[in-house]
């Protein structure tokens, strides 16, 4: 066995060290989840084996990314979690094969969540169900929208010929059927690698392809340039800001301006950085979590940017 | 490999990240609404610049909730009418325009600056008019009395058990506008039991849950102030959620006429943070109203007193 035991049962809970080494035995026990979910949500879609394959793959890929990440909070229930993933995997490869399909599920579940005559329960593997309820006197809540008018029809119709709660992608199949939009039938493995890029991380090696990231880095929105200037460190854990200067990639002049600060400011900062969360998130007035976010939408953005042949 | 081949893959792996999952539909969905907090929101905003697919998603959603604001032709009618009101705000506050120091940096708002609407003192109505008024002219908003009521004493507060618990419930200490609002908690494994109440009476009450978030049914009348538990299943024992000694967990449900005056400003003033902020903040809805006052300031860093706005609801 390579890892550590990753669960840590305290008062019942359990709780996942953040700085755990991944190991066999949660691949074990996230397969049976994932597999489950894939078959609920995807049991009236024609998928083949091999992309069952690539979307088991892709949910141990995200969760494995997101349990060796030291910078994440402790997951609560795993099971829960790991559900949660799969479902999002399975999301994300069904707005790629089939978009009118998943702009109707979020535009039903908006319906579902604002309009008081439905009622929405999110089981624990995260299947939403759905039903109708008697509606409220007060504060009649409704989508008061030509669209939301015709749409909600449709909902309240196919819910009151239901005689159980029905899940959200049934709901959203049954709408579909009598919109004409394609349910996300056929999958494929051509879908699979659009649906899920890899980083583009191998399409930067040049010092040219750096001074472009470097201009990508300074068109961030600020808040998320800081949270990841200041706390970007090489393997060695040295502040990469150190690192550009170094390398005469940037001025000090250069990265002053970049973190909207003047040099001397800069300056007393120089032997501080990289800097810990919680001072980024003072300076900016934000909580760590909201730094953590920032930095991984700068990265994300980065990454996707770097993606574009310009 | 050499020297300075490893430096840079360094910095690139330091730097240029990772794909990272697509915002949440729950989070798209609180974008379109305008409820979520700022830093989640300039999130969404910046990944919608490089993600045409949730771009689409969020404009779609936009459109059938009826809160698309980029092509109003409702706003281009009045739009003649704000800039006449406009030289009027500009007369009032006479203040000459900050000197900023040019920036090698561009940030979001500064992009949307072509589009965005002045500050305007003539809403159509009186209380409007002089609400906006009174803020720029003193640079502070006060707290309306009902948050005082809805908070613990500040003893209370500083103590690090009722902070702790404060943070996982929410909502807890504010003024909310929906009257079916989404409570959540942050607690070990359920099952969970919600109820909430209006004094001593419990007014609704949810079933066996096993996710930690609840939305009120049926809706709850407005104009109350409403404290919510959480009851935890241990064994043979449940536990209460919040417990002693942090404070009970309360909310008020904005009346009728102030929610139906905010509906009326979004409507008609979509794009107009500095109404919205400070018809928020008269109500008592303080992050929105630090939101909209914040993205009124980045618009508007010439206008006297439009930082401090912010800042000054913030210190409630």
């Amino acid at each position: 066995m390579r890892g550590l035991p990753i669960l840590d049962r305290q008062d019942g809970v359990e709780n996942l060290s953040v700085d755990v080494v991944v190991d066999d035995d949660v691949v074990a026990r996230a397969v049976p989840v994932i597999d489950t979910v894939i078959r609920r949500r995807c049991r009236s879609w024609k998928i083949a084996d091999d992309v069952r394959d690539d979307l088991r793959s892709e949910a141990l890929v995200r969760l494995i990314k997101r349990l060796r990440d030291p910078q994440r909070s402790p997951i609560d229930t795993f099971d829960e979690y790991v559900a949660g993933v799969t479902s999002r995997v399975i999301d994300d490869l069904v707005r790629t094969t089939s978009p009118e399909w998943a702009r109707l599920k979020h535009r039903i579940r908006y319906v579902l969540n604002h309009d008081d005559r439905f009622r929405v329960s999110i089981l624990a593997d995260g299947r939403i169900r759905c039903s109708l309820q008697p509606a409220s006197a007060i504060g009649a809540r409704r989508v008061r929208t030509r669209a939301g008018d015709v749409l909600t029809s449709m909902v309240l119709d196919v819910l009151a010929h239901s005689e159980e709660e029905r899940t959200i992608d049934d709901l959203v199949n049954a709408v579909a059927a009598r919109m004409g939009i394609a349910e996300p039938i056929r999958i494929s493995a051509d879908d699979i690698a659009t649906a899920y890029p890899s980083s583009a991380l191998s399409a930067v090696e040049s010092s040219q392809s750096l001074q472009r990231l470097w201009s990508e880095i300074v068109a961030l929105p600020f808040r998320q340039r800081l949270a990841l200037l200041l706390n970007a460190r090489d393997a060695a854990g040295d502040s990469v800001l150190r690192l550009l200067v170094a390398e005469r990639f940037v001025t000090k002049r250069e990265l002053a301006a970049s973190l909207e600060l003047s040099e001397a400011e800069l300056d007393a900062l120089w032997n501080g950085v990289p800097l810990i969360d919680a001072v980024i998130a003072e300076r900016l007035q934000v909580t760590r979590q909201q730094v953590i976010n920032l930095r991984k939408a700068a990265r994300d953005r980065l990454a996707r940017r770097m993606e574009r042949p310009r | 490999m050499s020297e300075n081949t490893s430096r840079r893959e360094s910095i690139l792996h330091a730097l240029a990240g990772e794909l990272d999952e697509h915002p949440s539909y729950e989070v798209l969905e609180q974008f379109v609404d305008g409820t979520i907090d700022d830093v989640t929101r300039e999130i969404v905003a910046s990944h919608r610049e490089v993600c045409a697919t949730c771009d689409a998603e969020v404009r779609d959603l936009m459109a059938f909730a009826g809160r698309s604001s980029s092509t109003s032709l409702r706003w281009l009618s009045v739009a003649a009418a704000v800039i006449v009101l406009s030289l009027a705000s500009a007369y009032l506050m006479r203040s000459p325009p900050l000197q900023r120091t040019q920036q090698p940096t561009q940030k979001p708002v500064a992009r949307k600056s072509a589009t965005q609407p002045v500050p305007a003192i003539g809403y159509g109505r009186d209380d409007w008019n002089a609400a906006v008024r009174d803020a720029l002219a003193h640079g502070t908003i006060a707290p309306p009395a009902i948050l005082a009521s809805l908070r613990p004493t500040p003893d209370v507060l500083r103590t690090l058990s009722s902070r702790s618990a404060a943070a996982v419930m929410n909502p807890a200490g504010v003024v909310i506008d929906t009257p079916t609002p989404l409570l959540t908690w942050r607690a070990e494994s359920g099952p969970f039991v919600v109820s909430v109440y209006d004094g001593f009476e419990r007014v609704a009450r949810s079933g066996v849950l096993q996710t930690r978030g609840w939305r009120v049914e049926p809706a709850l009348p407005r104009g109350r102030t409403y404290t919510w538990q959480v009851a935890i299943r241990r064994g043979d024992s449940i536990e209460l959620l919040p417990s002693p000694p942090a404070p009970v967990s309360l909310f008020h449900v904005l009346d009728q006429d102030s929610s139906a005056a905010l509906a009326d400003a979004r409507r008609r003033f979509p794009d107009d943070p500095l109404l919205l902020g400070v018809l928020h903040a008269r109500f008592g809805m303080q992050q929105t109203a630090i939101e909209e006052l914040r993205k009124y300031a980045a618009r508007h860093s010439d206008v006297r007193n439009a930082a401090a706005l912010a800042d000054s609801v913030s210190s409630w």
